[in-house]
């Protein structure tokens, strides 16, 4: 059906667009700016919202392409679209949005930078007392001798999983690679937790869930009393 | 999605992400400790051959048949054990490789047709603006 006068909207069509808030009008006219291509991502990603097999998560994520798509300045300094990572994650200590957390931030990386300084030292410590070659460490622990060379120089952090192999492989305990290895985390983490005293959404499933349970039966008997008592 | 680069050797690749992907990492990983382990480990990206199994000592899969990839880094965190992260290269600006971080969500959630729509929603993004 084509429309040839105004008089042929239906005025619930009129009162609709009347009556819409700013928010609503400014989110049309961004829609409207937008390519073919990146309206038909929004539309599709409405089409996840009402699905009646989205999780929260998806929906979440959903919502922040939409307003990911609706978002049309760039950030300064990263380019025309997205931001360049690097630079992201150079500049966070300095350009925090919150400056209460640019020391916490600065102290992280610089923690572990030291983690990662320490670990190269070791590994090309043990390397030289043992006679061994980064190429036959490599083999040990079954990656290239330019990922060993990454980590020892590095440009890259080693995942745990690679610390324990890399141990195992030199035949020394995972801490005298990654001294704070066991505890670093646990610390970490209670260090948080006691600064923002709240649990994430999982953290609270998770103990919801255990609280719920019922305790363990054990069996149990009594004692026969000793002897004169 | 660009031409292939080919020659991978000593290549190292320009990381760029997109904003949602940030707001996924903060929404999985509220913990700063951890979300900033994680970033760390994202650079070894940069070193990202589409020829080797692993990125330095991080497992990558293609996730076929979207063009997509998935990139495992693996935690310890106690809530989240392993992050999947979804990246694709597009190189608007061919001598310039460029690899794209389009988010991620737990490894043990399912893969299937609304995260696909997402991420790939999220890719057709990157397309359209990114120069």
């Amino acid at each position: 059906m084509s429309i040839s006068s105004l008089n042929e909207i239906p005025s619930d069509a009129f009162r609709a667009v009347l009556s819409i808030s700013a928010e609503q009008r400014d989110f049309i006219h961004k829609y409207m700016e937008c390519s073919d291509e990146v309206q038909s991502v929004v539309r599709s990603m409405f089409a996840v919202i009402d699905s009646e097999h989205t999780t929260d998560d998806d929906r979440h994520r959903a919502f922040a392409t939409i307003a990911d798509a609706l978002h049309l300045n760039p950030e300064e300094g990263h380019g025309s679209y997205g931001l360049d990572f690097r630079k992201s994650q150079t500049e966070i200590a300095a350009k925090h949005p919150d400056p209460a957390w640019r020391p916490i931030v600065a102290d992280r990386h610089a923690q572990m930078d030291s983690q990662e300084s320490t670990f190269a030292d070791r590994v090309k410590a043990i390397l030289q007392q043992k006679n061994l070659t980064q190429e036959e460490l490599a083999e040990r622990i079954d990656c290239t001798q330019s990922a060993v060379s990454k980590m020892l120089s590095r440009k890259s952090r080693p995942q745990r999983k690679t610390i324990l192999k890399m141990a195992t492989a030199l035949n020394v305990e995972p801490t005298a690679l990654w001294p704070d290895l066991d505890v670093a985390a646990i610390l970490d983490s209670t260090a948080e937790f006691s600064n923002d005293r709240e649990l994430t959404a999982a953290q609270a499933e998770a103990l919801g869930t255990a609280l719920s349970q019922r305790p363990a039966q054990v069996k149990t008997r009594e004692l026969p009393s000793r002897a004169g008592r | 999605m660009s031409k292939p680069i080919t020659g991978f050797e000593d290549l190292e690749w320009r990381l760029r992400i997109c904003r949602p992907a940030f707001q996924d990492f903060q929404r999985l990983l509220p913990r700063y400790r951890v979300r900033s382990e994680l970033n760390r480990q994202l650079h070894k990206l940069r070193w990202w051959d589409p020829n080797e199994p692993l990125v330095i000592d991080l497992q990558w899969n293609r996730v076929e048949p979207t063009g997509l990839a998935e990139l495992l880094v693996q935690l310890d965190d106690g809530v989240v054990d392993t992050v999947r992260v979804l990246f694709f290269e597009h190189s608007p600006n061919p001598p310039v490789p460029t690899l794209w971080i389009l988010g991620g969500m737990r490894s043990d959630e399912t893969f299937g047709s609304l995260q696909y729509a997402i991420y790939s929603g999220r890719s057709t993004i990157v397309q359209a603006r990114a120069d």
